[in-house]
């Protein structure tokens, strides 16, 4: 799948072609629900089903398209993730006011999240846009490729990537959140990566 | 057999677990060091590289626990949070903690460092491993290394030991806190109302007899530059950086084949070394080189203004060797003139003309300090036409020629007697050119955009050579040398856009000498094949630019920090 094929798809999808718009959306799949996983459980401390989210954020996609007004599948992933960010946010929220109940707040959250998902498009784009150059300069559809691999990985080689690089802790706190020795979660992090890279390789 | 694997497995995870480190801080040259050192896991890295790149960036993962604060307060501070790279934030590095990052040059990294085992402070200097060709260069620098910590001045900075963490080579030395000269905000320096020149002295005077140290333990530093050159609370200069020093000794027993890879390598930072060093010329580098360098650092603190650093290295090794600097009272007319003449001194192209010790130089600021008259003594006539030259050698050069040719042409005149209105005619447009020279230099010295000027030179000096050939007395000929003369000199400024831009110029306005001097075209083939050869010189002319630029990226290449 090259750069071409992708923008080939966003612009079919543009013009009204479903097909193209399933296509496009299913290939962002895994790549959404790992961004969604990494964000919400850096938050939450804990494992999360994400599938709600990535389910929300694919619909919302699909309405909003005609507010999308790039090209590369660098502003796609972009505005996807600009999206993304915002029912993260309301996701949280809604944990955080149901823990609370607090009603006001839920309340306001709603107006909030009503106006924000129509200007929402709009406003991710352009923060995204203001990227840093390194990530502008690295081929995108690498990020892509490289989500598909992590979600075929086996269940805790997805996690201990997910803790420790999208996460960002230390193995000892891998460790603690997975009940294993430090040892113990390095050595599958090392085979978890050989995997990772095999699978990229070798598709 | 399964033991060996595991302890290369463990050694794996360990270098990969510092990369996912280094990644998360942004530390990109690190990244690039562990790399270098580490070929075989490269596939991995990368791997490592497009993950990281997945991650929730950093102020994603911030405005969710700002927005909403933690959503279990007692776990958020049972673990720092996502944000573990935080100011403040302690990596371990061997026998040391790296606190926080002082600055980072071509070489690599200096840190503030806690050692843990005498729970002293120390800067700590990381090599980053692309700096090492060979184990042969290694080895080197570990004695280097070795010999730059037997030195011991109250203006040096002691060297305390050297050595390699995870392949990694560092060097750990005397922690100054306060800052560089290039950063520090001395009050002495930065006051414009009055800067206090007598501190300045004083100031160098420590500077020089650190250097006199060195070289009197046959080590020329070759790298002094301020930021090189550390001030303590109390305003104490230390040198630092013996890392380009090469120790006298060990060279004069480097055999033949070693002098072949040395040879051409130019080390030192441009715009702060001496003329053979930019040149290359390494059996000229001596410690009167260190003196020109001196010199720089003086011209800097005394005018605020670093006399030769130009926007690339390559312009700047070239107003090294060939150019001048404005008179340091030039700049700034407060400036007392013996230790103008002191800086001009240490800046003289020709080493036997600077000081010829560090001694002398200490001495000489001495006497300055001392209200007493200094050795230096100002520039005769010849050296001032040689520096105005090297000042404005574009200015210099039209102006010289101009003066030629309008000699010639009145000797011709007053012997000879031809019209008096064609003689005023040529003479009106040697003036023109005259005076137009003055004003493009005045536009050089002082207009923000010097290439639009460069090109509004050449266009000038073509069309005046153009009005010039239309008005002279036929045949005119020779005179047609004028162009290639321009285009090739448009080539002195390194860039290939001028010389085209003359190129194409030269070529309309030989179109329209021919249109307007039929006698020209009386073969027509031969200002056809003049224009061709016009063409060619000036590709040929471009390309050589080129070249020089490639060459000049390369050597851009090879030091990252500029």
């Amino acid at each position: 799948m090259s750069q071409t094929h992708f923008q080939e798809l966003i612009q079919r999808t543009r013009a009204g072609d479903r097909a193209a718009e399933n296509e496009l959306l299913q290939k962002c799949r895994a790549y959404i629900s790992l961004v969604a996983r990494a964000q919400i459980e850096g938050w939450m401390r804990t494992k999360v089903d994400a599938s709600d989210l990535v389910q929300q954020t694919l619909l919302e996609a699909h309405q909003g398209l005609e507010q999308f007004k790039g090209e590369t599948e660098a502003e796609w992933l972009g505005w996807l993730r600009g999206i993304l960010k915002h029912n993260t946010l309301d996701f949280a929220r809604k944990y955080q006011g149901a823990a609370k109940r607090d009603v006001k707040r839920e309340f306001s959250l709603d107006q909030y999240g009503a106006a924000a998902s129509r200007s929402a498009a709009q406003n991710w784009e352009l923060k995204d846009s203001m990227d840093t150059p390194s990530r502008i300069l690295l081929n995108r559809e690498q990020e892509i490729l490289m989500a598909d691999a992590v979600s075929e990985l086996p269940e805790d080689y997805q996690e201990v990537i997910m803790l420790r690089n999208l996460q960002r802790l230390s193995f000892k706190q891998v460790a603690e959140r997975m009940n294993r020795s430090p040892g113990a979660v390095q050595m599958l992090w090392l085979r978890a990566l050989n995997q990772l890279q095999e699978r990229l390789e070798h598709p | 057999m399964d033991n060996e694997q595991d302890q290369s497995s463990e050694s794996v995870i360990k270098v990969l677990n510092q990369y996912v480190d280094y990644l998360q801080n942004s530390d990109q040259e690190s990244c690039h060091s562990l790399q270098a050192v580490n070929p075989e896991l490269r596939p991995l890295m990368a791997c490592l590289d497009s993950l990281e790149q997945l991650a929730p960036r950093r102020e994603e993962s911030g405005q969710l626990s700002d927005s909403l604060g933690p959503h279990d307060a007692t776990l958020l501070q049972a673990t720092p949070g996502p944000q573990r790279t935080a100011p403040g934030k302690v990596t371990q590095f061997g026998n040391y903690e790296l606190l926080e990052e002082l600055g980072r040059g071509g070489m690599g990294i200096v840190y503030k460092a806690r050692q843990k085992d005498l729970n002293r402070i120390v800067a700590l200097k990381t090599i980053l491993s692309h700096q090492f060709a060979s184990e042969e260069e290694v080895r080197r620098f570990y004695q280097e290394a070795r010999a730059a910590g037997r030195l011991q001045h109250a203006n040096i900075i002691s060297i305390h030991e050297v050595g390699q963490q995870m392949g990694q080579h560092y060097f750990t030395m005397d922690y100054i806190p306060g800052g560089s000269l290039a950063n520090s905000r001395l009050e002495f320096i930065n006051h414009d109302a009055g800067r206090d020149y007598y501190q300045i002295a004083s100031l160098m005077q420590q500077v020089t007899k650190a250097v006199d140290y060195l070289h009197s333990q046959e080590i020329v530093h070759r790298d002094l530059k301020p930021s090189n050159i550390l001030i303590d609370d109390q305003g104490v200069a230390y040198v630092t950086d013996f890392g380009l020093a090469k120790i006298f000794a060990s060279q004069q027993l480097d055999d033949v084949q070693d002098a072949q890879t040395q040879s051409g390598m130019i080390i030192g930072t441009p715009g702060y070394m001496s003329p053979e060093q930019a040149a290359g010329q390494l059996d000229e580098i001596s410690a009167r080189s260190d003196i020109f360098s001196l010199g720089i650092i003086l011209y800097e603190l005394l005018t605020g203004i670093s006399p030769f650093k130009q926007q690339s290295p390559l312009e700047s090794l070239v107003a090294v060797i060939e150019g001048e600097p404005p008179l340091p009272r030039v700049q700034n007319a407060s400036i007392p003139g013996p230790l103008e003449l002191i800086c001009l001194k240490c800046l003289e192209k020709d080493p036997a003309a600077r000081y010829q010790t560090a001694q002398e130089l200490a001495d000489d600021l001495e006497r300055f300090i001392a209200g007493e008259p200094v050795l230096a003594q100002p520039a005769n006539l010849r050296q001032q036409f040689q520096r105005w030259f090297r000042r404005q050698p574009a200015l210099v050069s039209r102006l010289s020629a101009i003066v030629l040719a309008s000699g010639i042409i009145q000797t011709v005149y007053s012997t000879q007697g031809v019209d008096f209105n064609y003689h005023l005619k040529i003479m009106t447009l040697f003036a023109l050119w005259a005076i137009l020279a003055l004003f493009f230099q005045w536009g050089l010295d002082h207009l923000e955009n010097k290439i639009k000027v460069r090109f509004c030179w050449s266009a000038a000096d073509v069309s005046l050579l153009t009005g010039l050939l239309i008005l002279a007395d036929a045949p005119i000929g020779i005179l047609l040398i004028g162009y290639p003369m321009l285009i090739v000199s448009a080539g002195l400024f390194f860039y290939v856009r001028l010389v085209l831009f003359t190129t194409v110029l030269s070529l309309l306005a030989v179109t329209v000498l021919v249109l307007v001097r039929p006698e020209l075209a009386v073969l027509w083939q031969y200002p056809v094949i003049y224009s061709m050869v016009l063409a060619i010189l000036g590709l040929i002319t471009a390309y050589q630019i080129y070249r020089v630029r490639v060459l000049s990226r390369y050597y851009e290449l090879r030091r990252p920090e500029r």
